[in-house]
């Protein structure tokens, strides 16, 4: 038996923060991966989407440049060329944090660790014991139960393509599911996307989500909303998505219907510990789980399924485990879809304060990029602070971080008024939105 | 073997050029010699012959396409190809994650309507069937000149500029010369040329009340009375199948969603903008859907622009009493719209080959039904 004061299983963004933070405040750190490290966000999850946006966005610049007729001719590309570009960025990331655990002396154990009790995990058939464990499992992909569903296929396979689809009909209309119809559709895919909600993105500001939608329409995405998938079919290697309200052909389906948090094989009622009925790991506000020593972070504890989520996380148990009682604050939460164009948002939505908003088209910058959008601050009505923030246009995912410090200090006009933007920058409608803002 | 027919770099064009006719369609067989597309440049209509025989087997480009030297327009081989074109699997169904094979598989980044389709092959030349460019035979043929009394500059073959010397040289009539010309676009030459098939037509007129159109405009400002008309006729043409038809001499194939045209008057000439299966549509999106293709029309791109059965014209913002619509082949109808005091007038004009007269009027009255009393249109 090896003894550690902390045992982390998963080594994605919470598992190896958790990792790094308490290797470097000294404690004896053992961590399990049975995959690769980075987890779902650098092997199959943020990065490599973003890579792929990044190159569909690219196109899509070439395109209006074509159009515009400053490109003459716009060349060819290759799909598999780009998808093969992924591999090289992500052994980069990965074998980076490979290389900050080593140097933390934190230690990296390969395979599958389960609970054999409370302190104890089984790794490789090896025992290992701990006064403190972090589960950090993260999550997967659902499979939504329709007949057919077999031939879908999720997040992770569609990173995987090796033939770009001409036709692709995409289940969910989530994040996932949109950053996938953004970039097919810039590749040249016929996409569609099929929502069962009325809407997309329900909970983000309407004004916004409407405006991201007509952008994608444009984009010749087409997303149907209200639409229940009754069953798939395969004739002939084409499939037939069978929904409520027609049929839709596809060379190939892809389901992004949400994840579900991964428990299974931890053997965690050996720790004492039952999942949720959702699957997920329950924790209290520091993150603690049933059993005291035990915590939870990551995508396995549900809530915002996001990889910034799961680094806030990570900090706070660490800092719990060494003593400094820390509570869980999600309040300033970004969530960014990296569409083409993308929507970021933190805070609320003016359901619950004061809007103000200011078009890109009023901004220097936007217009000599030839970008669109519209950003929406939210101030309470009483406090006057800003509360929230949505951005729909270029840069977004950037603007939001600081839009994010002004509702974490909740700025008012004043304070706005007094801020200094540089010129021109997108993240002067910030502030234009804000100063914006009636009461 | 299949061979590609890719656009020549003919001389005297410049670089681009539009795609005006297709003279042939997939399995159709062709021999040396026979004009599969014409094109058109700044400066002339090129007809672009076939320099093999055999079946054409796929198209790439569509009419009002721009293309360029090297662009691939269609290929040509024997009839296995063709039946192996016919054959070829609809599309790789969602292939497993192996990368099968190591080639790279470039396409083009513009949207197929915009550019090649397809990795252009080194670029076949056009060869010369006859002893005369195919433009030189065509501009000999219009200009009325026996090609046999041209002697080729380049002691090889004949090339358009020896036509044109040649023509130079015999004496003509003298032409008054015309005073003052308005020059015209391509695309209108391209688009006069679609309008040459005549289309006898008859014509019914309603006047409806506009009550119903105001109540609904005053929830949805976006929808204008031509939407709402539009969204009437989607309705309508689920009643009259003829009204999903084509007139393709004689065939009438018919869609099954009711697709509208609707008359966008553009930069150099009148082009119908489709809203395709407007009968799923409300007006708010019908509405929608015609703000887009006025963008997209606006812009150039012209993928909403193709024949539709019914086309509607707006004339709401003239003082007029009626618009009698043109009926542009295949479609069927057309629809003028005018307004007046509290009424919404349309103007239908029917292709009197494939709607009998009696039918016309019916359509005509159901409509004036619809738009009076929009609740008809749910049943
Ligand atoms: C396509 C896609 C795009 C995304 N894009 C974004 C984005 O742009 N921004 C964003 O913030 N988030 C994004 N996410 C979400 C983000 O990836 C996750 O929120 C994040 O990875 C969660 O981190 P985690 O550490 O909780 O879990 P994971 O990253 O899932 O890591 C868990 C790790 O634990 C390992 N593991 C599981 N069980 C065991 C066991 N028993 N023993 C040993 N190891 C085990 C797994 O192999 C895995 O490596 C995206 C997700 C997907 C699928």
């Amino acid at each position: 038996m090896k003894s550690f004061e902390l045992i982390i299983i998963g080594g994605g963004p919470g598992g190896y923060t958790a990792a790094l933070a308490a290797a470097r405040a000294g404690k004896r750190v053992c961590l399990f991966e049975k995959d690769s490290l980075g987890g779902t966000c650098l092997n199959v999850g943020c990065i490599p989407t973003k890579y792929l946006l990044d190159r569909a966005n690219a196109l899509e610049k070439i395109r209006s440049m074509t159009e515009e007729g400053v490109l003459r001719g716009a060349g060819e590309y290759s799909f598999k060329r780009v998808m093969r570009g992924k591999a090289p960025i992500i052994e980069k990331l990965t074998s980076g944090i490979a290389s900050m655990l080593r140097s933390a002396k934190a230690e990296v154990v390969r395979g599958t660790a389960s609970f054999k009790n409370a302190n104890t995990v089984v790794c490789n058939g090896e025992e290992y014991s701990a006064g403190d464990v972090i589960i950090a499992t993260g999550s997967s992909a659902i499979k939504l139960p329709f007949p057919g569903s077999e031939y879908c296929i999720d997040s992770t396979a569609a990173l995987s393509l090796t033939k770009l689809p001409k036709k692709l009909c995409i289940i969910g209309g989530g994040v996932i599911g949109l950053e996938f119809a953004s970039a097919f559709s810039a590749f040249g895919s016929d996409v569609t996307v099929i929502e069962m909600m009325d809407s997309i993105l329900p909970r983000e500001e309407k004004s916004a989500v409407d405006l991201l939608v007509r952008s994608l329409t444009a984009k010749g995405i087409k997303i149907k909303c209200s639409v229940k998938v009754e069953s798939v079919e395969k004739i002939e290697g084409i499939y037939t998505v069978r929904t409520s309200s027609g049929n839709i052909d596809a060379d190939c389906v892809i389901s992004a219907a949400g994840r579900r948090a991964n428990t299974e094989g931890l053997a965690l009622e050996n720790a004492g510990i039952t999942p949720e009925k959702n699957g997920t790991v329950a924790v209290n506000e520091y993150l603690e789980t049933k059993i005291p020593h035990i915590y939870a972070i990551g995508d396995v504890i549900g809530g915002y399924m996001l990889a910034h989520a799961a680094y806030a996380e990570a900090e706070v148990a660490v800092s719990n485990i060494l003593g400094n009682k820390k509570e869980l604050d999600h309040r300033i939460m970004p969530r960014c879809v990296y569409t083409i164009p993308p929507l970021a948002a933190v805070g609320v939505t003016s359901e619950n304060g004061a809007l103000g908003r200011f078009d890109y088209r009023g901004n220097g910058f936007a217009v000599a990029e030839g970008e669109s959008g519209c950003v929406f601050a939210v101030m309470d009505r009483e406090t006057k602070r800003t509360v929230g923030f949505t951005v729909v246009g270029a840069a977004a995912p950037e603007m939001i971080a600081a839009a994010s410090i002004a509702v974490e200090r909740g700025y008012t006009q004043d304070d706005w008024r007094a801020l200094t933007v540089a010129h021109p920058s997108l993240s002067e409608t910030l502030r234009e939105a804000a100063l914006s803002v009636k009461f | 073997m299949v061979k590609k027919v890719v656009m020549p770099a003919a001389g005297q064009t410049t670089d681009i050029a539009t795609v005006t006719k297709l003279m042939v369609s997939v399995g159709d067989s062709v021999k040396k010699g026979d004009v599969l597309l014409e094109v058109e440049t700044d400066k002339a209509v090129l007809p672009i012959e076939s320099f093999a025989r055999g079946f054409v087997t796929e198209i790439y480009v569509n009419e009002f396409d721009q293309v360029d030297a090297g662009t691939l327009l269609l290929a040509i081989g024997d009839a296995a190809d063709l039946e192996a074109a016919k054959n070829k699997p609809a599309e790789a169904p969602a292939p497993a994650v192996e990368d099968d094979d190591d080639e790279d598989d470039f396409v083009p980044v513009m949207p197929k309507s915009e550019s090649a389709p397809a990795p252009a092959p080194a670029p076949v030349k056009v060869s010369v069937s006859g002893k005369a460019m195919p433009n030189a035979k065509k501009l000999a043929s219009e200009l009325g000149i026996d090609l046999d009394k041209i002697m080729p500059s380049n002691g090889e073959f004949i090339k358009a500029c020896d036509v044109r010397a040649a023509a130079e040289n015999i004496k003509k009539p003298e032409i008054a010369p015309a005073e003052d010309v308005i020059p015209t676009a391509r695309m209108r030459n391209t688009l006069s040329r679609r309008w040459e098939a005549f289309v006898p037509t008859f014509g019914v007129s309603v006047t409806c009340s506009d009550e119903a159109y105001s109540k609904l405009a005053e929830k949805s400002p976006a929808v204008s009375p031509v939407h709402y008309v539009m969204m009437a006729l989607s309705r309508l043409a689920q009643r009259y199948p003829i009204l999903r038809a084509l007139n393709d001499g004689g065939k009438l194939p018919l869609s099954e969603g009711s697709d509208i045209g609707l008359a966008v008057f553009a930069e150099n000439g009148t082009v119908t903008s489709v809203v395709e299966s407007a009968e799923k549509l409300g007006a708010n999106a019908i509405a929608e859907a015609c703000e887009k293709n006025l963008t997209l029309v606006a812009k150039g791109d012209l993928s909403s622009v193709r024949p539709c059965p019914v086309s509607v014209y707006d004339a709401t913002g003239y003082k007029v009493d009626s618009f009698t619509a043109p009926v542009c082949a295949p479609g069927v109808a057309a629809f003028g719209i005018t307004l007046g005091e509290g009424r919404v007038a349309v103007s239908g004009s029917f292709d009197i080959r494939v709607i009998e007269g009696n039918v016309g009027a019916s359509i005509m009255s159901d409509l004036r039904d619809f738009i009076e009393n929009p609740v008809l249109m749910l049943i």
